[in-house]
């Protein structure tokens, strides 16, 4: 027999994140518990759901009873147990009486390759419903929560004050306490719709909860927010946006919702519309609607939990409130304007950037170096050098702007929009907010070549000024997203063609540094810092179907980004061909060979005098013409011809390795010396 | 919300006799200047150690940086708060809070209340705390925490912390959307009371402010602060520590300070603040022991906050 069980955590408004975590690990954590006390609960029956002021465990089936178990306690050796003719000695009776079996009963197994006898108890399942209390203390006690509290005079700490426990094992209540809170059936309801209701079985809970005006499922809640939004937008011909990703707040804020519509003064389109979504999503965790366009109109989606009957009051108080949110904005955008970019970016010297490495002054001026070194390597227009020495010299000028102090997710945008209104070039602007391109995985680069240049200053500056500071990301830790930033490095060079030496640009990004004190050492930070890049890189490649030893066995030998590439693919496209076998020949039996020569004799070059040999005078020349074809073939990165041309070596290599008759003499030669000494004693017998 | 619009000065008797009533100690504003009742002596110093204590009190916040020379409606830099502490905190204490809301007339049914998580942590103070600002329609009322740690020390028991913005509320209960419109009493704006202060405050603290006095005052407020504590005198070392903050929260408004020298500041009145609380602890265990009701407050042993860093000062 078996029979439904729920838990039922009455707490006061518990955080979104805490809502998260509880979902994620609690159905584990439940069954888990079930199993260590023997109650075959199976895993897929346990649901845990949550609203902000609850959270609930429904199991479904679960046994009246546990599972009986065999107990197992080993006695004596079997050859001390019983005697030659097999009948149980003392020791044997002794171990029987002390565990209360009778000694016919003992029996022999084997334990790690020996025998040994055994006393062999069931135990009685005992009834579920004895041990849920315990199990019921444990659920509340042990609960994981991102960030924990205590209330009161009490001792159990958990994410927001318990004040009501439900718990029913069937149509029975499991009576236990925690936290000076007993168990008892009657459940809360929405605060001000609802009531105190008493839940008759665990199968009825989420109705009984519905009917007091709490959608406790949040499954169900989430899919009709979704549809209701959705719902919302599109009778009025719009879509909704929640590029903050506020859904999962919300969610976690309601536990009857309805969607409605608001409204803010027209006049304020005219703020960029970052701006107005920040100042309806940052806070306020409402949802703007954009038209087919993609403009944003004044027009806004939120959701209550309060009572639809009083909804006009209600909107027009969040109304009132984003208008007064938006209207701070305003005097905040309007300070700024009459600051002006130029003496915002004079200011710069007050912020810092990192305590190691000065203020966003200093961080300014490496970001115009690093601009300069960047357009002369890879080669731009004139006009587009100085708009981006421009753009650099402007590019931090926002950090000092009232609303990027306030709204620190605006910084570039309002950089943007103020250079915009302020007359600069276009692609001035666009560059000053491009600089944090790409911004996510996966995301887009900047689209200006202006932008383009600016983004990677940005990007190895920090990169290296992180291993300088020896604060590079480890593990699981990247809180400067550099790794993100590397990325952006390789994705960026693609995009826009950029060749350039990322050693010299790490370098470069350095001497920036150098003036400051108690920094890692030069020549460290430029090794690792253009091995972080690279390995970047190599991912990126592999994502991309190289196969990962071709990546690895290239990334060494260039330290540009694009002609990494080219030597990958060049690689791993030779490999398939048919003269691959050749390339792996010319490389490895010289290589092993020459692993003989001492490093002391390794500098004269190859004199021709010494050969004596046809194929050592074939094989020398065929390498001087080969290796003038791949350094030419090198410099215009045509790694695959210049892979050919290595491969076809091979016959001039197998003459030189095996002209049989010189081979063989000599062969002959050693072995009648090893065999010359043989004769007077067997030294390879001698020891040491 | 009833026809009847309650004034700024009805806002604060309101909660003032409604907290009256739930037997709280009806304090009054700190003498010393602070940037939040929290700093009132009344919060900081009495959450610590075991006794019970419900006190309620209103308490000019003054934030120089926040002010915007009476030209935003939305930024003072002096604007009051109302703040309620009850050690422990009551279990039914949300009810009682709702209840607060409305005795000044809101008619909570009608309403959209709601609890959004607000974590609260201040490092200077070495307090940290959890709970929630409460909306309503979505407006933020009030600041509702529960007390963990205060002066590096961990709380038992925990205290609730109540903060009231008054001129939000009074905001909402009047349909005004500039605080300089509320009416004050019948024929008084907030406006008429405090326009001209915040526009002339605004220029002391951003344009005028003597900055070599102000770093002097700092060094003389911090030894003196010393000088009390050799002396055992807690209450008025905790007063020097307040005169430390706001003259910091001075020089800042000024942009008198490079970064470096901000978290030198900050980590200057930290130390004093945390060398006062225990100090004050020591002795109320002193006193304790000596009475035959011995405690021993659970010292911390960082400045840990619940999980993660805080950033405000």
């Amino acid at each position: 027999m078996a029979r439904d069980f729920l838990l039922e955590i009455g707490v006061e408004e518990i955080p979104a994140s805490a809502c998260t975590a509880v979902l994620e690990l609690l159905p584990g954590r439940v069954t888990g518990l079930f199993v260590a006390d023997d109650i075959d609960v199976d895993p897929e029956a346990v649901r845990v759901l949550v609203s902000p002021r609850r959270i609930a465990v429904l199991a479904a089936d679960v046994p009246e009873t546990q599972t009986p178990r065999e107990n197992l306690q080993r006695g004596p050796a079997a050859e001390v147990a019983f005697d030659a003719a097999g009948r149980p000695t003392a020791a044997a009776q002794g171990f029987a009486r002390a565990k209360g079996v009778p000694v016919e009963a003992l029996q022999v197994r084997e334990e790690n390759g020996r025998r040994f006898v055994f006393a062999v108890s069931r135990s009685e399942g005992r009834a579920t419903a004895e041990l849920l209390p315990d199990i019921c203390v444990k659920i509340v006690r042990d609960m994981y929560f991102p960030k924990n509290m205590r209330w009161g005079s009490r001792d159990l700490r958990f994410s927001r004050p318990v004040r009501w426990l439900v718990s029913l094992y069937g149509e029975e209540l499991v009576p236990f306490s925690v936290a000076g809170v007993a168990a008892e059936r009657v459940s809360r309801g929405h605060r001000w719709l609802g009531r105190p209701v008493e839940i008759t079985a665990p199968s009825a809970y989420v109705e009984a909860l519905r009917a007091v005006r709490v959608m406790v499922d949040h499954v169900e809640r989430e899919a009709f927010l979704r549809s209701e939004l959705q719902r919302a937008a599109s009778e009025r011909g719009l879509e909704v946006l929640d590029p903050m990703g506020k859904m999962n707040e919300v969610l976690h804020l309601v536990e009857w919702p309805t969607v409605l519509p608001g409204r803010f003064g027209e006049e304020h389109l005219r703020l960029p519309a970052e701006v107005l979504i920040t100042a309806m999503q940052s806070h306020q965790r409402y949802f703007p609607l954009v038209d087919a366009a993609g403009n944003l109109v004044n027009t806004f989606l939120f959701v209550m939990n309060g009572d639809p009957a009083y909804a006009d009051q209600i909107t027009a108080g969040n109304e009132r409130v984003l208008e007064g949110r938006i209207e701070d904005a305003e005097f905040s955008f309007e300070k700024d304007l009459a600051t002006g970019l130029e003496q915002m970016a004079a200011g710069l010297h007050r912020v810092v950037f990192h305590v190691k490495i000065g203020t966003m002054k200093d961080k300014t001026d490496r970001l115009v170096a690093l601009t300069a070194h960047l357009a002369d390597r890879v080669g731009v227009a004139p006009e587009v050098r100085g708009w981006a020495l421009e753009a650099a010299r402007l590019a931090k000028a926002d950090q000092v702007s009232v609303m990027v102090r306030e709204f620190a997710d605006l910084e570039g945008v309002m950089g943007e929009t103020y250079a915009r209104m302020e007359g600069f070039p276009d692609e001035v602007a666009t560059a000053i907010r491009e600089q944090f391109l790409p911004d996510a995985a996966g995301g887009r680069p900047p689209r200006t070549t202006t932008g383009a240049l600016l983004a990677t200053a940005e990007k190895v500056d920090n990169v290296v000024a992180a291993f300088a500071t020896s604060e590079p990301p480890s593990g699981s830790k990247d809180p400067y997203g550099l790794r993100r930033a590397a990325m952006g490095m390789v994705v960026i060079a693609f995009q826009h063609g950029f060749a350039y030496d990322l050693r010299a640009l790490c370098n470069r990004a350095y001497d920036g540094l150098e003036r400051f004190s108690g920094l890692v050492p030069r020549e460290s930070v430029v090794v690792q810092a253009v091995d972080f890049i690279k390995e970047r890189l190599a991912k990126f490649l592999v994502d991309n179907g190289i196969a990962r030893d071709a990546v690895e066995a290239t990334l060494p030998t260039s330290d540009d980004i694009l002609d990494l590439r080219r030597r990958a693919v060049a690689l791993a496209g030779f490999r398939d061909t048919g003269a691959w076998d050749d390339l792996v020949t010319v490389f490895s039996r010289p290589a092993n060979l020459a692993k003989k020569l001492p490093a002391h004799a390794a500098g004269p070059p190859v004199d021709p005098n010494l050969f004596t040999e046809e194929a050592e005078r074939v094989l020398f020349a065929a390498w001087e013409t080969a290796a003038e074809r791949v350094a030419d073939l090198s410099a215009a990165q045509e790694y695959y011809e210049a892979l050919g041309v290595l491969a076809g070596l091979r016959p001039a290599i197998d003459r030189y390795f095996d002209d049989e008759p010189v081979r063989l003499n000599r062969l002959r030669l050693l072995r009648q010396i090893a065999d010359g000494v043989r004769a007077l004693a067997l030294l390879e017998r001698l020891q040491g | 919300m009833s026809e009847h619009k309650p004034t700024f000065q009805d806002v604060l008797l309101g909660l003032e006799q409604f907290w009256a009533q739930q037997g709280c100690v009806i304090w009054h504003p700190y003498h010393t200047e602070v940037g939040a009742g929290t700093f009132n002596p009344a919060t900081f110093l009495r959450a610590l150690g075991p006794d019970p204590w419900k006190v309620a009190y209103l308490e000019p916040s003054i934030r120089p940086t926040d002010g915007r020379y009476g030209e935003n409606p939305y930024r003072l830099g002096h604007y009051y708060q109302y703040q309620v502490i009850l050690k422990p905190a009551p279990d039914d204490i949300q009810d009682l809070y709702l209840a607060s809301l409305a005795h000044l007339g809101i008619e909570l049914e009608k309403h959209d209340i709601r609890f959004v998580e607000d974590d609260w942590e201040s490092p200077t103070l070495g307090a940290w705390g959890l709970g929630w600002e409460v909306w309503v329609d979505g407006m933020e009322a009030t600041q509702f925490t529960y007390f963990q740690q205060v002066g590096g020390f961990d709380l038992d028991p925990i205290s609730v912390e109540l903060t009231y913005g008054t001129e939000r509320l009074a905001m909402y209960l009047q349909g005004v959307n500039s605080a300089f419109d509320l009416v004050w009493v019948p024929g008084v704006t907030y406006g008429d009371v405090h326009r001209i202060d915040e526009a002339q405050w605004s220029a002391y603290n951003f344009d005028v402010a003597d900055v070599p006095v102000l770093q002097r005052h700092f060094t003389d407020y911090e030894q003196e602060c010393e000088n009390c504590l050799a002396h055992g005198l807690v209450m008025p070392a905790y007063d020097f520590v307040l005169k430390c903050s706001h003259t910091f929260n001075l020089l800042d408004a000024r942009g008198a300070l490079s970064v470096t020298e901000r978290t030198g500041y900050i980590a200057r009145v930290r130390n004093i603040a945390r060398r006062v609380a225990e100090v004050y602890v020591a002795q109320l265990e002193e006193r304790r022991a000596l009475a035959g009701t011995p405690f021993r407050a659970g010292r911390s042993a960082g400045a840990s906050g619940p999980m993660d860093a805080g950033e405000e000062a």
